[in-house]
Order: structure tokens, then sequence, then C-alpha cells
């Protein structure tokens, strides 16, 4: 009956004693295995084993009982939709082939990158359906009562006339595309969307158009949130102390994906870094522990100075995009300079791409530990990005809508009604460009940067081109450039609805670009870049920006007065008085009243209260778990020192009985390598010299059923190592 | 060995040995043979030479009877197994040292001072001898020991201090280290000092120091004798043990929380209006004993209730403030503004529990969660449900009865799950459970709709000023329904006969609540639905705040009375009359239940009467005494197994999460939506009592003085409800990625154990190869001591030949 069981290989046993124990020990095995409820197909057993275990365990005679005959096909079901689920998450299996190839070219580091494209492809793609599903089509289908040519209001501006009358325009459809003039009746703007007044019955695009925007973020938000807790770090999960042993370091760090020797070159030399700047890092410990505490503090001192230059430099990056944009606000007509519309944007690119090379240099000047240098200038690069965007828009929303400056131009109208006769539309032209200059950045980059730099350098030979070398692809970087685009895309949900239309085919065509650019033009950067810890990070820093996104967005809607004679929202004085009316117009009396609970002071306090409760009790129950791992972790330590304590004994007592006098058995020779922390993988090494003559002898002259058992017939569990 | 067998196989004995640890001169009465390995253990190897040989034969002899199919192994092997390192952790000295030796290595390394000079080179080497192996010479040991004692100079003087006092060692043991390592530090001052001996101003710091360090632990001593009714708790553990002890610990906890809340109120309102006393409005009537009882009458115009405050600003320059409190503030004078005050203390003071609560009750989780279900897990009943603090005869006799009936239980449910009842029995089984749940259910419904009823009626009543005694009808009705329907559910629970008892105590806990938390559902809404709608002219706040005291008094005698007739004299019935003598048993669940519901009480009229927490401290007090006089009288411990820590979390969840949420619901919908009486009390000008806080808020923004950020940061950050809910999405989440942390630790832990159980087979199979070897070699034995040429040392014991170069003579 277990003959036919794969796994018994290794030297047929010839005695019948030794075979018995064997058969003892595999009875054993299929009682547990048949008693385990683990589902079979996570068994590490060869196919037909499996299909034998599933016989054990359901024997076709037994009867299948009626609620399992029910259940089954369910189950099935189940895991079908599960799988369906995963598919879509993966994007419908876009992309697959050419993210395998890149994976093994390139390591799961660089592999990364691309499937975060995806991820933010998809999310663009969800975005712009729950926009078409409930404003284009409602749109198209009700088809609202021409309300003719927007009323025109007599402004009173007194100060300037409006400009548009004398000045000639340069009229040039590329021009026009390019700020996106050319579109402005069309439904990419704000502008373009109208409706009658709303009615107790109808459908209400006002409401959807208001609504959509938050319900996407609200989706984007839940989306990032899920596929940050796919990728939380170790260290949560294992205590902060917890730090990761070196033999996790040197056994498990390959990569399999890899397939090509280049590749793997790579993964060599970035194993052989990591392994560098842990010896770096554990050497530095050691020196700073032998500092004093003056030298500590000139440390910190030297670590602030740094620092302090380069909030310094950031500061001075805000406040040149700021000036960059009311400049190209103010002189929003001087048609002759298509530089002056794009200024901002290219002030932006400008900062985000000096100013990481600035941070580089300037971090790498003090000594940090290796480690802390990445992630720093990580993190400046981010709130560089970050601030610079938040920067923009706080400056659109002082010259629009007045914000922190005198009121005077926005009195009477709520927003700056004599430059701007739809404000939506003008921010909405802005972000417009920045997307597109965004976009005509990395192609430009591609095509005009890294491509003649390739030619040159494999033209060309010298120490000058042998340093140049091929471009560098640096994931952090391209990372912070799409997620930067997202967060303008977000920014302006309610400005231009399609706006994740335009962007998700700049990422697909991204996509493209570049993954020509790495494969053609590009080398992989040595520096270490591991796929599974940066996930969390780049998430992160896409919440991070949809939250920057949300609050301007949650400000116009809840308090500014939109335009007066554009958009759906004429005759409110802020977007989201619509949400009241058509409460009171559409919902029975107790449903009001239990949204008006809902709203108040009096539900969200408790409703926190509630949160923090359940927050606590989360948390200390991961404390709770967080000791008992380390419980678990110092009894196993136990156990394996117990167990090699048992070996040792065993093998130095085999020998003995062996009729050769004088085996080797010095006590100082015995290996004491139990590494104080953890379990040591595997059988130490000088330990099978001494096994060797226990295995001979066990098969020779004792017959005791292979004496060698610990390292040949039982893989040792603790070489699985957390 | 036959005895090592018992070791394994003999439950009792065990038991005593696991759990505490005994010396090696107790464990030598027990069984004598594993007192032989560990003294070999103990003694030195060379004697160990000498006196092996004879001990391992006499052993070997009683090996090969008395064993019955499990694996006699034999004594060399058995010593092996001593020898493993969890075995002799709390025996050998050798391994201790090293252990202790190897972290005070860690320690020192970790501190920051720059010591590698000081120690000497000799010790370096020596990183490398962390073993725990226990073959030790006396060479070995004393090496080990210098070696600490090296380390432990390296150390600084506190954490050597620790770290000694933590070594499980003998008293001698740790008192020798530490004077070894102190001795070189001693030495050197010695050589510093001008003279010979201790320096005059040295031995005076010395002397000083002691008696500081003496002082403070005096100080501390006395501090913790200085905690209210430590004898008393300590009886009632040592008597009852720590599942009666924990409901005493809860009673406790209220009273602090009583006390914290109340301390506040006193200083801020309480006694701010007693000094500036308001006009009084009319004739005040005299005390007559009965408002001990209603709460009305004189109560009604002291400070007590809502009532009595003022809506003014209370100055001093002001004698007499009146309505609207026209005198102008004088420069320096403070003005105190009794209605913001009420509002923000009492909101503090909500927050300040809140918080504390929140805090006790996560700390508490982190105590008593344990990973895994350790319910039914054989092993951990056996050897750790000893309770420790029960220190006399007749309640360790109790205890062992309870311990014996848990092990019944559980190998009766054992047994259950092993053989499935049959489809009828669990038909019956389901049926006699959804009946049980429909009684319990209708009955509440039927409490809660006869409250409803009862107080329509009340209302329809022409109210008599609330003077007389019928004022008492709808607590004492509610009172009854709560103590009749909670004996029905008792009755209840036992006709089912559930399986199990946890599951029994736990459905009585969740019937009760249900029933005492729909009622006071009910009697909210009574309150403030429907006696604010009928008493307009009157201050219905005052209303309230009298009837939650009614019912704290009412609630007081009907415990009083339980306690008297529930168990004093159920006590004399069933001893005189049955002579059963067995007592009644203390009913902590429903006691508990009992606390959490004048704790509800408490907080829901707080607002309206702010000395309540004064009044239930009283009454705390009161059941302490009276609860704790009849349980010695009266009761016994409760036969029921009771963890002691986890009752104490499920105890403070209940307080926090229907209790202290429920009343934070009541009074946040008071103080946002309902409008205050216009004829009393601090708010009777506004519309909320909020708006207290909007209209200050708005007088700060028109004064436009230097804290102008603060109506900036009201409007955005309270009055606008969308950061509340920004912040409660953050907070989600937040908890939303805690969870999943600790889904991943479970699965961490799962991992872990795994691979603990495949360590534990590992080690099954290692023992019995050792034990097949050891036969193999007596089988083989008589065949070799024929042959003259071989050296028989080598096959009389295999532990022996851990000493090769030690051959002896037959």
């Amino acid at each position: 009956m277990f003959r036919q069981w794969s796994v018994q290989s290794g030297p047929a046993p010839r005695r019948p004693e030794s075979q018995a124990a064997s058969e003892e020990l595999w009875e054993q095995e299929v009682e547990r295995l048949c008693a385990s409820r683990t589902p079979v197909r996570m068994l590490p057993y060869a196919m037909a084993d499996k299909r034998f275990i599933r016989e054990l365990r359901e024997p076709e005679g037994v009867k299948t009982t009626f609620w399992q005959r029910w259940h089954r096909p369910r189950r099935v079901a189940r895991q079908h939709l599960r799988e369906a689920e995963q598919r879509l998450a993966r994007g419908f299996g876009l992309w697959e082939g050419a993210l395998y190839e890149i994976g093994g070219l390139f390591g799961t580091g660089i592999q990364s990158y691309f499937t975060f494209l995806r991820f933010l492809l998809l999310l663009n793609l969800l975005t712009m359906l729950l926009t078409a599903c409930f404003v284009l089509l409602p749109l198209v289908w009700l088809r609202p009562p021409e309300l003719g040519p927007a009323l025109k209001l007599r402004l009173q501006c007194s100060s300037s006339p409006l400009p548009q009358s004398d000045i000639p325009r340069f009229h040039n459809p590329l021009w026009n595309i390019l700020t996106g003039r050319a579109f402005n009746n069309t439904y990419l703007f704000y502008g373009a969307y109208r409706a009658g007044p709303e009615s107790s019955s109808e459908y209400s695009i006002r409401l959807a158009y208001l609504l959509s925007p938050m319900v996407c973020l609200l989706l984007c938000f839940c989306g990032i949130l899920q596929r940050m807790a796919e990728g939380l770090p170790q260290q949560t999960l294992l205590g902060q102390r917890y730090r990761t042993p070196l033999s996790a370091k040197v056994f498990s760090s390959w990569d399999f994906c890899i397939r090509v020797w280049e590749a793997a070159t790579i993964k060599k030399h970035e194993i052989s870094n990591e392994l560098k700047m842990e010896l770096e890092e554990g050497r530095r410990v050691e020196l700073a522990q032998q500092q004093t505490r003056a030298q500590k503090a000139c440390r910190l001192l030297t670590y602030l100075r740094t620092n302090i230059l380069i909030v310094l430099l950031v500061v001075g990056a805000i406040s040149a995009i700021f000036w960059a944009t009311k400049y190209s606000q103010d002189n929003k007509e001087e048609s002759l300079f298509l530089v002056l519309q794009y200024l901002p944007p290219g002030v932006i690119s400008l900062v985000n791409f000096l100013g990481p090379q600035l941070f580089t240099v300037l971090i790498q000047l003090e000594n940090y530990p290796p480690g802390t240098e990445v992630n720093l200038t990580l993190i400046w690069c981010v709130v560089l990005k970050l601030a610079s965007l938040g920067m923009f828009s706080f400056s659109l929303g002082q010259t629009v809508l007045c914000i922190g400056r005198n009121k005077t131009s926005c009195e009477s109208y709520g927003y700056n009604a004599c430059d701007y006769q739809c404000w939506e539309n003008s921010v909405g032209e802005e972000l417009y460009k920045l997307i597109i200059f965004n976009f005509l950045l990395t192609v430009a980059f591609a095509f005009l940067v890294s491509l003649p730099r390739r030619l040159l350098v494999e033209r060309f030979s010298g120490w000058f081109w042998t340093w140049l070398d091929r471009e560098e692809f640096l994931v952090p970087k391209n990372v912070l450039d799409i997620v930067a685009a997202q967060t303008v895309t977000w920014m302006g949900l309610f400005y231009c609805p399609l706006l994740p239309l335009l962007n998700s085919v700049f990422l697909f065509l991204t996509f493209y670009i570049k993954k020509y650019t790495l494969l053609r033009n590009s080398r992989a950067s040595p520096r270490r870049f591991r796929a599974s810890s940066s996930t969390f990070f780049f998430h992160l820093v896409l919440l991070l920006g949809l939250l920057l996104a949300a609050v301007p967005l949650a400000y116009v809607i809840s308090s500014t007065h939109s335009s007066w004679d554009c958009g759906l929202f004429t005759n409110y004085s802020a977007p989201w008085q619509v949400v009241p009316e058509l409460v009171a117009l559409q919902l029975p009396l107790p449903s009001q009243r239990a949204l008006r609970y809902l709203s108040s002071h009096a539900f969200s306090f408790p409703l926190l209260i509630l949160l923090s409760i359940v927050l606590t009790v989360c948390i200390s129950q991961s404390r709770a778990n967080a000791r008992a791992i380390q419980g678990l972790r110092k009894q196993l330590v136990w156990q394996v020192q117990e167990k090699w304590h048992l070996v040792d004994d065993l093998s130095r007592l085999l020998p003995e009985l062996s009729p050769e006098p004088g085996s080797p058995h010095s006590r100082a020779s015995r290996p004491r390598s139990f590494c104080p922390g953890f379990p040591c993988p595997g059988s130490p090494g000088p330990r099978t010299p001494r096994l060797a003559p226990s295995n001979r002898l066990s098969s020779s002259s004792l017959g005791a059923p292979s004496a060698s058992v610990p390292a040949s017939r039982f893989h040792f569990p603790s070489r699985t190592e957390l | 060995m036959a005895q090592s067998l018992a070791l394994a196989l003999d439950v009792p004995e065990t038991t005593g040995d696991e759990g505490l640890e005994p010396s090696p001169y107790e464990e030598s009465e027990v069984h004598d043979s594993f007192h032989q390995l560990i003294q070999e253990q103990s003694l030195r190897v060379a004697e160990e030479g000498l006196e092996l040989l004879p001990l391992g034969l006499g052993r070997g002899d009683q090996t090969l009877p008395g064993l019955e199919g499990a694996p006699a192994l034999s004594s060399a092997t058995l010593r092996i197994l001593a020898s493993m390192p969890s075995r002799t952790i709390g025996r050998s000295r050798g391994a201790i040292i090293s252990q202790y030796y190897n972290r005070t290595v860690r320690l020192r390394r970790r501190s920051s001072r720059p010591l590698l000079g000081n120690v000497v080179p000799s010790a370096r080497p020596s990183l490398r001898l962390y073993d725990l192996e226990l073959d030790s010479t006396i060479l070995e040991e004393d090496e080990k020991r210098s070696l600490l004692v090296k380390e432990l100079q390296g150390l600084s003087a506190a954490q050597r201090d620790h770290m000694v006092r933590n070594m499980p060692l003998s008293l001698g043991e740790k008192r020798c280290l530490r004077e070894k390592s102190w001795s070189p530090k001693g030495k050197r001052r010695h050589l510093q000092g001008r003279s010979g001996a201790f320096s005059c101003c040295s031995r005076l710091r010395y002397t000083c120091m002691l008696a500081l360090h003496s002082l403070g632990l005096a100080l501390l001593s006395g501090l913790y004798a200085a905690r209210p009714w430590r004898y008393a708790l300590k009886q009632i553990g040592g008597q009852f043990g720590s599942s009666v002890l924990s409901y005493f610990l809860f009673l406790k906890t209220l009273l602090a929380f009583n006390a914290l809340m109340l301390l506040p109120l006193l200083a801020f309102l309480v006694g701010v209006q007693a000094a500036f006393p308001p006009d009084p409005a009319g004739p005040v009537p005299t005390f007559s004993g009965l408002e001990l009882l209603t709460g009305g009458g004189r109560f009604t115009h002291t400070v007590m209730y809502y009532g009595y405050y003022s809506n003014s600003t209370l100055s001093p320059s002001c004698d007499a403030p009146r309505e609207g409190g026209q005198c102008s503030p004088r420069l320096g004078s403070l003005p105190y503004n009794m209605p913001l005050a009420y509002l923000f203390t009492m909101g503090a003071t909500f927050f300040l529990t809140c918080i504390i609560l929140v805090y006790s009750m996560s700390h508490s989780f982190g105590e008593s969660y344990r990973v895994g279900s350790t319910k039914g897990i054989h092993a951990l009943t056996v050897f750790c449900s000893w309770d420790y603090k029960v220190t006399q005869k007749r309640a360790s006799r109790v205890q062992q009865d309870s311990i014996c009936t848990q092990l019944k239980e559980l190998l009766a449910e054992w047994h259950l799950r092993k053989r499935p009842r049959s489809v009828c029995g669990q038909l019956r089984q389901v049926v006699v459970l959804g009946l049980g749940w429909l009684l319990c259910l209708g009955s509440t419904m039927g409490c809660t709709v006869a409250v409803l009823t009862f107080s329509e009626v009340m209302i329809q009543r022409p109210a008599s000023g609330g003077q007389g005694v019928e004022a008492l009808a709808l607590p004492l009705v509610v009172s009854v329904l709560n103590l009749g329907a909670s004996y029905l559910f008792r009755g209840l629970a036992t006709l089912e006969r559930h399986d199990s008892p946890v599951l029994e105590v736990y459905m009585a806990i969740c019937r009760n609540l249900i029933l005492k938390m729909a009622v006071l559902g009910v009697l909210c809404y009574h309150w403030l639905g429907r006696r604010v709608a009928t008493l307009q002219g009157q201050c219905w706040e005052d209303f309230v705040g009298q009837e939650l005291y009614r019912f704290m008094v009412v609630d007081f005698i009907f415990m009083l009375l339980d306690s008297l007739f529930g168990e004093l004299v159920w006590r004399l019935i069933s001893e005189k009359k049955l002579k059963r003598g067995q007592k009644p048993e203390f009913d902590i669940a429903r006691n508990v239940l009992d606390l959490i519901y004048g704790q509800t009480l408490t907080w829901l009229g707080v607002l309206f009467s702010p000395l309540l927490p004064a009044v239930q401290i009283l009454r705390l007090l009161f059941l302490f005494h009276i609860k704790k006089a009849s349980l010695m009288a009266n009761c016994q411990a409760p036969r029921r197994p009771w963890l002691a820590s986890h009752m104490s979390t499920v105890f403070l969840t209940l307080l926090c999460f229907p209790s202290f949420l429920g009343a934070a619901v009541f009074l946040c919908y008071a103080v946002w939506q309902v409008r205050p009486s216009s004829t009393c009390g601090p708010f009777r000008t506004l519309n909320t009592m909020y708006e207290a806080g909007t209209v200050w808020v708005r007088r700060l923004e028109h004064a436009g003085s230097g804290a102008s950020w603060l109506p900036w940061l009201h409007h955005f950050l309270v009055e606008n409800t969308f950061f509340l809910f920004l912040a409660s999405a953050l907070l989600l989440a937040v908890i939303y990625f805690n969870i999943q942390v600790v889904k991943g630790q479970r699965k961490v832990i799962c991992l872990l154990k795994e691979q603990i159980r495949n360590e534990g087979e590992d080690k099954i199979f290692l023992i019995n190869k050792l034990h097949s070897v050891y036969e193999e070699e007596g089988r083989s034995r008589p065949g070799r001591t024929q042959d003259a040429t071989e050296p028989p040392a080598w096959h009389e014991d295999g532990g022996d030949q851990k000493e090769p170069c030690n051959p002896r003579s037959p």
C-alpha cells in the first residue's frame, strides 16, 4: 500500500526490521495526514500522492452526507469567484508576459514599479467607469433641456475691463490643445455641464457630478489600503526590535524569477552589497556605542544642519513655484509666450529634477548609515514633490479664490470674478497642462536624453563614456513621477471629470515607453531595491497624495462659491448645497431625520469614541501577540538546543560502540554554534564527519535503522526559518 | 527505571513537581530515583565517576520489571534526558551562571560606556563559551563564575544589582557573587584613598545612602500598607480564591472611577456654586426623612441637582450675581462663566473617564489575552489551574474539588466531541436552547413593555409634586422586574443543562445584560422623549436627576435584600432544614452585572445631578462591607472554574462597551439635541446645552483678543463634521492595518507552533533511537564481555563514556 509513495525514496531498506520501523513511521505520517484538516493542495507531495491522500481521507465507499453534497459545488463556485476577483485585481492579465519578462531580466524590484503602474491604470479606469456610468451616460440619455447660452452677467469690474476685446490672440490649434482651451466647451471641463433645476422625481445629475469624485476618492483610498496591507513590512508583525537574521539574508535573498545571466550577476552584486551594508551597519552601531555624549550631540547637530539646509532648499523651491504660478496667472493673456503658459509646470519639473540630485549630494556629505541615507533622500524627495503640488494648488487658490490675502476683488462674487469668467475651467486647464507637460517630459526624456546617451556610449569608447555609461533605471524617481501625475488627476476630478481617461491613456503609453527605455537604453541600478519593503512605501506616498488631493476638494465643495455663469452649480452658494436641497426634496421625513442625526456631532463623537476603543483593543491584541511570538521563539530555541544535545549524545555513543577505538570525540571540538538568538539552520558543518562513521556502522555491524536519521530521514523543520 | 516512568504517567505527582519547582530535598520525598539523578548533576564529576557504578547497576535491575507496554528507557538514556538543557535550568548552577554570564555580556555591550578596556583580555574568547550543557567540572563552573563576576563588574551598579537580584540562585550564591563583583572597586578606592581604611567621607556617604535606601523601602511598604482594604482583600482571596476576589477588585476599580469623576466636579462646579449661592427662588421645604429615599423635597434646592446652578457669570466682585450678571468684571477679577464651566467640566470628566477606562481595558486585554484558545487543553488544566492566592486548608480543599470537577467536565466534553450526539439529541438540545432564548427574549420584551406602560401611567397621573412614596413606584417596579427576571434566567439555565459551564456563564451574562440594557433604553426614552414634553413649565433636568437617585437607592435596597434573603436565609434553611451543609455559591456574574448597572445609572445621571458620584461612592462603600460580611458568613466559593484574569477583562469590557458607551450616547443626545428647560439651570436661556460653548466662542471672536486661533480652530475642527468624519476614516484605516497585523501574527504563531511540534517529534524520535541503541548494547553485552581484549569499562554504562580518559576496573 505504501509502495507507491514517492516520498519513500532513498536507499531501499534491506532488513525486515528496518522496514518495519519505516512502515511504522509512514503509518504514523499517514494517520497524521488523514487527521489533519489542511487542504490537500497545500501538502508538499507529488500529484499521485495527493490523489492517494484524498482517497484516504474520503474513501469512495463512504457515502457523503447530504450537507457535503450540497456544500461542495458552492465551495467550488466560491473558489472560482475568488480566482476571478484576483484576476480582476491583476488587471485581467494585462501585460502579464511583459511583467514576467521584466521580472526575469531585472528582478522583482524593478518589476514592482511596473506592477504599481498597472495598479494606477486600473484605478484610473475604475474612476472613469464610475464617472461615465453616473454622469456622462445619464447626461446623454436624459438630454437636459437646452438652456441656451449662459446668461451673461454684467460684471462690475471697475479696475480692469475684460481684456479679450483688445489684445489680438494667437490662434494656433496646437497651442489651444496644449493649453486646453480647445476643449473649453466639451465635457472635459466643468463648464460644459449643464442641467435644469432640481425636481423631486428626476435623476439628479448635479448630485451625481458632486458625489462621483468623492466616491472615486473613497474607492481609491480603500484600494490603496488593501494593497498596503498586503505589503505590510515584516517589522510590524514581529515587533520593533526584530532584525532579520543574517542567515535569512544569506539563504533566502535570491530572486528566483531571474532568468538571464546578467540579471543574476546584478543580483549577486546586490546581495553582496546588502551583506556589506549589514556588516557596515553593525560596525557603525558598535562605534556609536563607544561615543561619548558630547560626540553624540555633535553628530546630531551635524545631522540637524543638513536637514535645516534641505528644509531651506525646499522652502525656496516652493516659493519659486508660488511666484511662477502667480506670474503666469497674472500674465495670462500675453499670448505670445507659450513658455509663460507652461511656466508653473516647468518650474515644478525643474525643481523636482534638481531637488533629488542636490539632496543626494548633501546627504552624502554627512556620515549617515547607508540605510538611513537612502531613506532620508527618498523622504525628502517625497516631501518636495508633494509640497510643490500643494503649493501649486494653494497659489491657484490664492489668485482665484483670494485665500489668505485681501478679499477686495472677491467680495462681490465669492471668487475673483473679474479675471476669471469660469474659474473652475481655469483651474482645470492648469491641471490639464500639468498632466500634459508631465507626459511630454517623460517622452522627451526617453527619446531625447536616454536614447542618444545610449547611442553615444555604444559608439565611443574612452574613460568619459565608460564613466557616463547607460542611464540607471531608478525606481523611486519613476514611482514618484507617476504618483505626482496621479495626485494631479485626483485634484482635477471635480474640475475636469475626464482627466482620469487622459491619465490612463498616458499611463498606458508610459508603460511601453518605460519598458523600451528599460530594455534598450538603461541598466539596472546596482543599489539594492527590495520589492517587498518598497511596495508599502510607494503606496504610502500614494495615500499621502490622495489626502493632499482630497483636502482642497473638500474645501472647494463645502465652502466656495462656484461660478455664476457656467457649470452645474450656478445657483448655489457652494456645491454641497445641492445635497441638503435634494434631501429635503426627495427623501421621506424619517430618513431625513436619520441623515441629520448621522451628520451631527451627537453621532460623530460617539463614533469616534467607539473607533478609538476598537483601535485600542486591536493594538493591545497585537502587542499580546508579539509577546506570544517572543515566548514561542524562545521555546523553539530551547527545543532545538535539546535536540542537538540528544543528537550529540547519540553521535558520541555510536562510534564508541564500534570496534575501532579512539573515535574523535574530544569535547573541545564539539561545535558550540548555537546562535543565541535563533535556531541554527540544519545541522552544522562539523557534525557531518562524525555522523559518517556512525552511518557506516549502522549499516554494517549494528543494523539499527539508519543511525544518521536526524540528518537524512528527518527533514529538520528548523530549516524553515521565519 | 520504574520511578521515572511514574514521572511521565502519574499526573498528580508531576503537578506538584512542575508547578512548584521544589528543592531537591523535597523532591527526594516524592521519588528518590530522580533525586539521585539531580544529585548526580549537582555533584562533581569526579565523585560521579566513583559513585555511579553501583547505582547504575542497581537501577538497571530495577528497570526491567514493572513496565506496562511503555518503552522502558534504560538508566543511561534517562540520565541523558535528565541532563537536557530544559530539565536542568532550575537546578544547575553552572547552567544558570553561564546563561547569566551571556546575558550580562549582551547587556554590557549594549550599555554606552566604552568598557572594552576594562575587561581582562582572557575574558574575550570566553564569549564562545555559551553553552548550557551540564556535564561541567568544578573547574568549568568556577571559571564561568569568575567570568560572570568580571562581566558584572563591567556593569553599572544599578544594572548589576538588578541582574544579581533576578538570578534564580540561592541567597548565599548571590551574596557571594555580589561581594566578588563589588570588591575590585572597593580595592580601587582603597588604593586611591589617602589612608588604609575607608575614608571618613566615603563611609559617611555609604551610611547616608543606606539610610536613604531603607527610608525609601519603609515608605514604600507604608504606602503599600495604606492601600484601602488590603487586609480584607487578602482575606477574601485566601478564603475564596481569585475569582471571588476579582469581584471585589472590580468594586474597588469602580470606586476609583467615581472618586476621579467626583473630584473635578467638586472643585469646579459644586464648590464654586456653594461659595456663591444664588437667591432662593421660593420657600425652601423643610427636611423630612423621606428625602433620603426620594431625593426630592429639600434636596432640590441644593447643589445636588442641575436646577440649582446659576446661568450667570460668577465673579468675586459681585456679591450676589443676578440674572444676566450685570456688574462689570473689574481688572484682575476672574469672571467665572457657570454654563461654560458646567459644560466643560462634564466633558472633561467624561473624557478622562473614557481614556482611563480604555487604557485599563487595553492593559487588561494585554494581560489576559493569550494566543489560541487555551480552553480544553488538558495539560493546562492539570498544571496551571492552581490558585496560589489560596492560603487556608479548607479553601485549598475546595479548590481541589473544583479542579477535579473541571477535569471531569473537560473529559466529558472531550468524550462528547469524540462521539457526537445523535441527531435526535442534537435536535432536542437545539429546541431546548431555542425555547430558552425565546422565553428570555419574550420575558425581556414583556419587562420593557411593562416598564413602558407603567411609565405612561405615571405620566398620565396628575403629578402631585413627586413628594410622596408614589414617586418610588417606577424604580420599585423596575427593580422587581430585574430581580425576578434574573431568577427566571437562572432557572432556565438549569433547565437547559448546558454542556460547557463557560458557555452557561456567558449566556447568563448575555441575557441579563440584554434585559438591563433594554430596560434602561426604555427609561432613557421615557425621560428624554416623554418627560421633557410633559414637564414643560418645570425643571425636567431636576426630575431626571431625582429619578436616577431614586433608582440607585432602590437598587441598593434590593441588593441588600437579595444578599439577606438569597444568601443568609438560604444558608439557614439549607443548614437547618435540609442538613446538607452546603452553603449557597457566590454568584459572581450577577453581582458584577448589578455593579455595572449601578455605574450606568451614575453615568446617566451625572449631568443632571453632579453629586451622584458621591452617592455612588457611599453605596459602593456600604456594599463592600455588606457583601464581604455576607460572603464570609454565608457563602462558599463557586464551583465553576473562573479564570480571574479573563474575568477582569470581561468585566471592564462590559463596563466600557454597553454601559459607558450607552451613557455617552445618551448624554451626547441630551447635550446636542434636547432643549434645556427655561426656568432653571445654567442653560436656561439657550436652545441646547452645547450652545454655551458656541456662544462663548462667538464672543471670543468678537472680542478679537490674542486667542483668535481658538474660534478658527473651533470653526474648522469641531463645528465642521467633515473633519470628524475624516478622523474616523483615518482611524478606520489604522484599525484595518492593525487587524491585518494581528492576522499576520496569528499566521506566524501558527508556524512557530508547528515548528515547535516538529522539533518535539524530532526529540521523541531521537529518544527512541537512544533507547534502542542502549538496548542493542545490552543485548550484545554478554557476547562481548567474553572478549578479553576489550576493556570492559566501555560497556558498563553508556552515560559514563563521556569521560574516555577515565578507565575503571570492572
